[in-house]
């Protein structure tokens, strides 16, 4: 069997973002980077399947990107992913969906996959259309935002969290794709020797270029911070005062004493 | 008299076993990993004079008095011993062939140290039968343990056959220098010769057969320490007990320590040299809240564990010769296992060591960690907080950016100090206090990352060193060489876990830096501001980590004009807030809460305000109080009491 996870490197979700000079995306500059968070469920997931099957399939992890998302392809083969593939961008984040849905189809193409793991959305564009994509381009069965994944003799049992609450259960054939959501599992801390062994795991370098043909089918227009609609008071002092102080703003500023 | 043939043969054969038993147990000391304990020993050999001869923890307690008794009769009855079997072989010889000048003083003084040891066993021995206390017994072993009780009686029959046997020797009027025999002579008065011969002969060999037996039960017990405890005492850790050792990180290592041959061989040393005094356990809060941990156990589990030459496994099921997880977990790393062994054990960095295999081989740990695990390696701070916020609490008081070549004091304020609400008082406080003495300091802002405490306790040295490496290049880079910190735990590791890594700072706790500002003049409060009844709470890691004790309550005292209270347990007998070892991080799901035990023992005294000299412990504290519904008292930080009493005017 073979299995190719992607993953997406974005900033920590701690930061204090600021917009870029162009003013249509965030500010690179003080930004801590990790492996996107829905992409963690996607790698232990994978790795899961893989201790299922007796470790018997291999596990590709791939990432689009600058040097840097070496960083979180090394804690994906620390978590248990066999080889990685950097596709060379320093240039992503400028790419839409279709286009990053395209790099992967197109280097999944001839690989005959059989399970391909995604997150359900990056963090921080959040469009929740990559892995979608690259199914239908492969056409492959798809299931998406998973919270439960169950494989036995060739098909992919998975549970699925629609809106509302209520959750489904599909069964796809491989090859399927599927996008991974909080709740599907724990992602492993990986063990020192893991993180040594991944060291010496094959990363496969690939120029962007050989693989992307597609013109990118949306562009950002403007990147901005909601305008602020007003502030919240913090009273401060004595108790009995903040009370009376509370009391008048409701009496004036609001119905519910009336 | 004349040898008895059968003695010699008995005596080799003893001796012996004896031998055999020793080399089996120092053969499964050398299976340890290599440490050198070998350098400094001079320094080493006085630890020896105070520790072991001058039983200088042992007496730490009362009963240890006792103990003292029997450990210096035991050394001056050694030669009597050895003299006694030597004229076992050899009639007439050893000291019988000396002057009378040097024989006399000699029997006199071990006459004299018999009675002593007699009276001091049968008070061990009522001790143990009576008025045990609870810290003797635990679940494998109990005051009244038949091999304590033997060994006691087998000390006691020696010294009672000692005096028979010279008492039924010595002629009418004999033996003014042997008083006790003397005495003992005078009941015997009147028995004919022949009986008092028989007595002679039949005390000798009861003498004779239990001091062989001893010789070879002490091997093969508790007892083994009589052996091993000065040797221990040597070898002990001259360096901060509490400093685990670093580890490597190449390819092919271990890490940690999931079985004996991966602890040091001191080490293992370590488990043969417990007496099951059970001072440890007695101190231990995880103990003496119902948790897992014993502290003694895991020593005692470890010697058990090494003498079935790895049988079992070292971490596991709980049963004797393993250690079980949560126990492990359970360590507040508090320290006062180590600082109240009488013979130097070092429980913790054991504990650690072994933490370290579950975090780094396995990755099996309590779930809350994955979160603070990852908090550390992202952002650097237990909450997750963005690092550019911890700055932030600067934002008061004017920029103050530590300057290479200009500033004097970098303040380590800590993720605590910089992200804790309620800490960040304790650091404004510390600010403003600093300002008023005119000390000349400043902050690494968002520059500065987490000192790595927690993640080094909880055994994943991995993220500890990257986290310790990052600080010192840092500290290089910007010339910092004198360091003031608010937080016990960033001090402590600065201090003495950064030493590993080749980096000498002056680093003073902030109670020790206002306690020097007071004496040199240069902070006065010249209204003291009241804090109603104060009790001062040690921190483990200021106090029996570093010995600080004095500087913090002269703080209070600086500010109140009043000599805080202590805690029924203090100083080196402290009781952790629960928080130290990476438990501020952790549930705790078993037993009694630490901090609440803690708190109660305080509110015992009525006390306004509890006065900490530690983020952490005011955390757990406030907490506590809140829990037991004592809002009313107030947790003060000592810089916010020194502040308070400066701006009182």
């Amino acid at each position: 069997m073979n299995i190719l996870v992607c993953i997406k490197q974005v900033p920590d979700m701690e930061s204090r973002f600021k917009v870029n000079g162009t003013g249509d995306w965030y500010d690179e500059a003080d930004l801590a980077y990790r492996m996107n968070e829905y992409d963690e469920y996607a790698v232990e997931q994978a790795v899961q399947l893989k201790e299922q099957l007796g470790n018997q399939p291999e596990i590709t992890v791939l990432s689009i990107g600058a040097d840097r998302v070496g960083e979180a392809l090394k804690k994906a083969l620390a978590m248990g992913c066999d080889k990685a593939v950097q596709v060379q961008d320093n240039d992503s984040a400028r790419k839409d969906p279709w286009q990053i849905a395209n790099i992967i189809a197109a280097f999944a193409g001839d690989k005959n996959f059989d399970v391909i793991f995604t997150g359900m959305q990056s963090q921080d564009r959040g469009s929740a259309q990559v892995g979608v994509t690259v199914a239908e381009i492969l056409g492959h069965n798809c299931a998406s935002t998973l919270v439960g994944f169950e494989y036995a003799d060739g098909v992919v049992t998975a549970k699925r969290e629609l809106e509302g609450g209520v959750k489904s259960v599909v069964k796809v054939p491989v090859p399927a794709l599927v996008t991974c959501q909080l709740g599907l599992n724990v992602p492993r801390y990986p063990t020192l020797p893991n993180i040594m062994k991944a060291k010496k795991k094959e990363l496969q370098l690939v120029p962007v270029a050989s693989l992307l043909k597609e013109e990118a089918a949306t562009g950002t227009e403007k990147l901005y911070p909601p305008v602020k609609s007003g502030g919240g008071i913090v009273l401060e002092g004595d108790l009995g005062d903040i009370a009376d102080r509370l009391l008048g703003i409701l009496k004036e500023k609001t119905t519910v004493m009336k | 008299m004349q040898s008895h043939p059968y003695f010699m043969p008995l005596l080799f054969v003893a001796v012996l076993t004896f031998c055999y038993s020793c080399y089996q147990r120092l053969q499964l000391v050398t299976v340890g990993a290599a440490e050198n304990r070998f350098d400094r020993p001079g320094e080493r050999l006085a630890g020896v004079l105070s520790y072991a001869f001058g039983q200088k923890r042992v007496l730490s307690r009362p009963f240890g008095v006792n103990h003292f008794v029997l450990f210096w009769a035991f050394l001056l009855l050694l030669v009597a011993n050895a003299d006694f079997l030597w004229q076992g072989l050899f009639p007439g010889g050893g000291l019988s062939a000396l002057p009378e000048g040097i024989r006399h003083p000699l029997e006199f003084a071990f006459d004299l140290v018999s009675l002593l040891a007699l009276v001091s066993v049968t008070v061990a021995l009522a001790r143990r039968l009576f008025f045990a206390p609870s810290y003797l017994g635990n679940e494998y072993t109990k005051p009244r343990s038949g091999e304590a009780l033997l060994i006691l009686g087998m000390i006691a029959t020696l010294m009672a056959a000692y005096f028979l046997m010279n008492a039924a020797r010595l002629a009418p009027g004999e033996g003014s220098w042997q008083p006790v025999s003397r005495a003992v002579s005078l009941v015997m008065q009147g028995l004919p010769a022949a009986t008092l011969e028989a007595v002679a002969l039949t005390s000798w060999w009861v003498h004779a057969i239990v001091l062989l037996l001893f010789l070879n039960l002490l091997p093969r017990s508790k007892h083994m320490h009589i052996l091993t405890a000065i040797p221990n005492c040597y070898f002990r850790s001259l360096d901060h007990p509490a400093v685990p050792p670093r580890e490597e990180f190449q390819m092919g290592n271990r890490f940690g320590v999931s079985g004996v041959e991966q602890f040091s061989w001191k080490d293992l040393l370590d488990s043969f040299s417990c007496t099951e005094c059970g001072r440890c356990q007695d101190l231990c809060p995880a103990h003496n809240t119902g948790k897992s941990l014993n502290p003694r156990r895991v020593v005692h589990d470890l010697k058990v564990n090494l003498l079935e030459k790895g049988g079992k496994p070292l971490i596991g099921p709980k049963e004797e010769g393993t250690s079980c997880e949560e126990a492990l977990w359970d360590c507040t790393t508090c320290g006062a296992c180590l600082s109240v062994c009488p013979v130097l054990i070092e429980h913790l960095p054991k504990i650690v060591k072994m933490r370290r295999h579950l975090v780094q081989e396995k990755a099996r740990f309590p779930e809350e960690l994955l979160n603070l695990f990852e908090n550390m390696e992202q952002r650097s701070n237990p909450w997750g907080i963005a690092p550019s916020e911890r700055g932030k609490w600067i934002s008061v008081l004017e920029e103050r950016d530590f300057k290479p070549g200009e500033t004097e004091y970098l303040f380590f304020v800590g993720c605590a100090g910089s992200f804790d609400s309620r800490a960040k008082q304790t650091t404004l406080a510390l600010a403003t206090t600093l300002d008023r003495a005119g000390i000349s300091w400043g902050i690494l802002g968002k520059d500065e990352i987490c000192c790595g405490d927690s993640v080094r306790r909880l055994g994943n040295e991995f993220v500890f060193d990257k986290m310790a490496r990052g600080n010192v290049e840092l500290f290089r880079e910007r010339g910092v060489k004198k360091i003031v910190t608010a937080c016990p735990h960033c001090f402590s590791t600065l201090k003495n876990d950064y030493k590993q890594y080749g980096i000498e700072l002056e680093v003073v706790h902030h109670s020790e830096l206002i306690a020097q500002l007071v004496r040199d003049g240069k902070l006065k409060a010249p209204k003291k501001a009241s804090q109603g009844k104060v009790l001062f709470h040690d921190s483990c890691y200021l106090g029996r980590h570093n010995d600080t004790y004095t500087a913090p309550r002269a703080v209070i005292e600086a500010a109140t004009g009043g000599t805080p209270g202590d805690f029924e347990r203090n100083r080196e007998n402290g009781f952790c807030c629960g928080a130290g070892g990476g438990r501020m991080w952790m549930e705790e799901q078993t037993g009694a809460r630490i901090n609440h035990e803690r708190v109660k023992e305080a509110l015992k005294q009525e006390p306004d305000t509890i006065c900490v000299s530690c983020p952490y412990c005011m955390t757990m504290l406030e907490d506590g109080l809140k829990d037991q519904g004592a809002e009313k008292v107030r947790v003060k930080d000592i810089a916010e009491v020194m502040a308070e009493a400066l701006n009182d005017r």
